[in-house]
């Protein structure tokens, strides 16, 4: 599975960032009237995960990709807990920005991380310097956690108390540092429109 | 211990130094700032796929073509379909504020027994108890024109012995008793706009609210050598870009296409027609320039010059708008002058005991509509047609509060038009066969229920769900179902036999003689699409695009000339009460030079008393002051010729 699986650019140049039930089940592809049918023939609560997990029913066993017990029981989980039950994965956004902030990935996809080793120590504040000595191929790395996708287990998500956003949320004065260094205009209506 | 005072300025000094330079103060500010972005009621943006999903939208007579703009599956938009021949990109001032009226808090939001909420196996057992007492003392009223639905509806009044279908009053209903009543033809009239060389339109207001308003334009735009005349009472906004507005009287429109019959009838034309002798003896001797001008006012060179002009066409059409005797004199003319005018098939129907469309348009809702159990679909005749309609027990489906939902007993709500399947086969006007089929854009929100779905549970039709009857129908019709999905209309070129058409001679002569009420002056209706229709009121967004002509704040306002206005001893602003009928209306004088003399022109669609802060307490509710008459020779019922008497308050 590459990350393009799920994070990819659209048709329109829009991106997809993070995968919904609709995406996700091309490959989990567990009918979700089918299963709610079978957990209800089974005379199960269909709020009692557990209880549907324990019952292995065949409609969502049968529907099951990954192979080994770990991926199956994780598989298993997101099935019963969301997409049977049609709700979407809450997931957690380490660089979330607020819906006044404009942000294109398309606009930012030709970034360079060798090309923008140049910089490193202008952008020391703003990117963590590993990321430009092991530059990746892909430039995720300047604003996202590094190697998350190469991480089993993703780091911890820790929330700002007070702005409510993850930590390691870009703050606006970091966006300015790069677009200042890299000559790209600062204008407020850049990013709010 | 006790601290000096020297101590004690050190330390605040410091500690305020100190402050500065830490950025711990500074970090929680800026996150500060942030949590005042994030409050639980500022509303939040959603995120996902912008998807442009084709279908079909409702809210006007004739229906629009559209693609419904949605984020992550939500709607948030509506635009025109330019996939789609209704539409060509197009949209209408209504079905544009689809997401809107989706949203509004008008909506019902469960079934309703008298105000009281109810689940819907309680009113699907009520209603069903009610079918049974009724016997085949069961109507249904249907605000759909287009739509397979109403075979559902009809399919239901057959399994109970019933013919009682009424459709709203509208054009297509006077084109069908024209057509198919007086002339004996089959199928459904059509009009080639965009290929017309010469266009009279004779009391069709083409490019604002009749027939399919948003193909009209399309059509008007792109016939570019085309020669387009409107004749009406007021100059509409369609007569303000026509090459010449010919002021006509309402009730003088059949009068005056006979009239210009005379002279294409001297001109030698003729039709095999079984009654083409006694036409042209009826136009000949009852219709002559000099009595067609002393009945309506036009002057005879007007009429000469006008059928100098479609003789010479190529390709010509004359587009009846009006009563049912205007629209059959429309159809000889156009029979004579051999153009534009197109007689289109009906679709093959879905369900067996259905009736056809022709049928469903034969009763006449003006004469009034009495019955033990009354079924409204998304109609509403409680705001038009209040005195008309009565039902011992009414149920309404409807998606929005309406004044018919008000006085239902049993009010059922409808997923609005985004919410379910639905389909939209050839509406009034259109130059060829056409069939959209409408997909489901959002799941929904309330606890509706397909009417459909709701008839097809009281009685067996053979079908369980509308999904399965719309199959059937895209069966029938022969369209592609996956072109269909895809937006695209399919078109049937073929006509319908059109070889038994008589001219109606016997009945048109005496039809077509002007006859109006005893009011001071005419009452002319018209319609605005942002200003609404019988059964839509005004949408969210249209309000501020309704003009001074038409509301001064919750104030209605009616145009007349300046020498209406003085023979009446009224002026600009003037408030005045209008009697009719058996009702009362309140505006505010407005003059225009774009009105005839004599007349009174009032827009439809205003003074609900139910609904959403758009439309409710807006304006007065026109359809007070109609007067229904019967139209002796046709047999029909019509608004046309309605007068009012205007008194200053």
């Amino acid at each position: 599975m590459d990350c393009e699986s799920c994070h990819y650019f659209r048709d329109d140049g829009s991106y997809a960032g993070f995968p919904t039930n609709e995406g996700c089940a091309e490959c989990h592809a567990v009918d979700p009237v089918e299963a709610m049918e079978a957990i209800a023939e089974a005379n199960i609560d269909p709020s009692d995960y557990d209880a549907i997990m324990a019952a292995e029913i065949e409609a969502i066993e049968d529907n099951l990709a990954s192979e080994s017990d770990e991926n199956k029981q994780a598989e298993r989980e997101y099935v019963v807990k969301y997409l049977i039950q049609g709700k979407e994965v809450p997931w957690l956004n380490y660089q979330y920005q607020p819906d006044n902030v404009y942000f294109s990935h398309k606009a930012h996809e030709g970034l360079n991380i060798t090309e923008l080793a140049g910089l490193k120590k202008e952008l020391s504040s703003v990117v963590d310097g590993v990321v430009f000595d092991e530059p990746a191929e892909q430039n995720c790395n300047l604003c996202h956690l590094k190697d998350i996708d190469k991480n089993g287990t993703p780091p911890v998500f820790e929330r700002n108390i007070l702005s409510g956003y993850s930590k390691m949320t870009m703050k606006m004065w970091k966006c300015e540092r790069c677009h200042a260094l890299k000559g790209q205009p600062n204008a407020c209506y850049t990013c709010h429109k | 211990m006790s601290v000096a005072r020297r101590a004690f300025i050190q330390m605040s000094v410091g500690a305020t130094v100190g402050i500065l330079f830490t950025p711990t103060v500074w970090t929680a500010l800026d996150d500060a700032s942030i949590w005042t972005q994030n409050w639980p009621w500022i509303p939040k943006l959603k995120y996902g796929e912008i998807k442009n999903v084709p279908t079909v939208s409702k809210m006007c007579e004739s229906g629009c073509a559209v693609k419904v703009r949605t984020v992550a599956g939500e709607a948030f938009g509506t635009k025109g379909n330019i996939d789609n021949s209704l539409s060509g990109g197009g949209i209408c001032p209504l079905c544009a504020n689809g997401v809107q009226v989706k949203n509004s808090p008008s909506r019902i939001k469960a079934p309703m027994l008298k105000g009281k909420g109810i689940s819907w196996d309680e009113a699907k057992k009520l209603v069903s108890e009610k079918l049974a007492a009724a016997g085949s003392n069961v109507a249904v009223i249907s605000g759909d024109q287009t739509g397979t639905v109403n075979e559902v509806f009809s399919g239901l009044l057959a399994s109970k012995g019933s013919d009682a279908f009424y459709a709203m009053p509208s054009d297509m209903q006077t084109a069908d008793k024209a057509w198919t009543g007086l002339m004996g033809g089959s199928g459904q009239v059509g009009f080639d706009l965009e290929n017309a060389d010469v266009v009279l339109l004779a009391g069709a207001d083409a490019l604002e609210s009749w027939g399919p308003t948003v193909a009209n334009k399309k059509a008007f735009v792109n016939n570019e050598n085309g020669k387009f005349i409107f004749a009406g009472p007021v100059q509409t906004r369609t007569a303000s870009v026509t090459t010449k507005w010919v002021p006509v009287p309402a009730e003088g429109m059949a009068a005056f296409t006979l009239g210009i019959a005379y002279y294409v009838l001297q001109a030698g034309r003729s039709v095999p027609a079984v009654d083409f002798d006694q036409y042209k003896a009826m136009v000949m001797s009852g219709y002559t320039p000099a009595k067609v001008e002393a009945a309506t006012g036009v002057k005879a060179d007007v009429m000469a010059d006008i059928a100098k002009q479609l003789l010479s066409a190529s390709n010509p059409v004359v587009v009846p708008g009006g009563s049912v005797a205007a629209s059959a004199a429309a159809f000889s003319l156009n029979l004579l002058l051999g153009g534009a005018m197109k007689v289109l098939p009906e679709f093959g129907k879905a369900i067996e005991s259905a009736m056809t469309r022709s049928e469903m348009l034969k009763q006449d809702i003006l004469k009034g509509v009495s019955a033990d159990l009354l079924l409204v679909y998304e109609a509403n005749p409680f705001y038009a047609l209040p005195e008309q309609v009565k039902g011992a027990f009414t149920v309404a489906f409807d998606s929005v509060n309406t004044e018919t939902t008000a006085a239902a007993d049993l009010v059922l709500p409808t997923p609005h038009a985004y919410e379910r399947a639905d389909d939209l086969a050839t509406p009034y006007g259109v130059a060829a066969a056409t069939y959209s089929l409408g997909a489901q854009v959002s799941k929904p929100s309330l606890d509706v229920m397909n009417a459909a779905d709701f008839v097809l549970g009281l009685a067996d039709l053979g079908f369980e769900t509308f999904d399965e009857v719309l199959e059937a129908k895209v069966a029938a019709v022969g369209a592609d179902m996956d072109e269909l999905t895809e937006g695209s209309a399919y078109v049937l070129e073929d006509s319908a036999d059109a070889s038994g058409v008589t001219l109606a001679a016997s009945v048109l002569g005496k039809a077509a003689v002007p006859v109006k009420g005893s009011g001071s002056v005419s009452l002319v209706p018209y319609t605005m699409l942002n200003v609404g229709t019988a059964n839509q009121a005004t949408t969210p967004n249209a309000p501020c695009t309704i003009s001074n002509n038409q509301l001064i704040g919750d104030n209605m306002v009616v145009m007349m000339a300046s020498v209406t206005a003085k023979k009446l001893g009224v002026g600009v602003g003037s408030k005045v009460k209008l009697s009719g009928g058996s009702g009362e209306c309140e505006a505010l004088v407005q003059v225009f030079e774009g009105v005839m003399p004599g007349v009174v022109a009032a827009p439809v669609g205003l003074g609900h008393t139910v609904g959403d802060e758009f439309s409710k307490g807006k304006g007065d509710n026109v359809y007070k002051i109609l007067t229904v008459s019967s139209e002796a020779a046709t047999g029909t019922s019509t608004w046309a010729g309605s007068t009012v008497n205007v008194a200053k308050i």
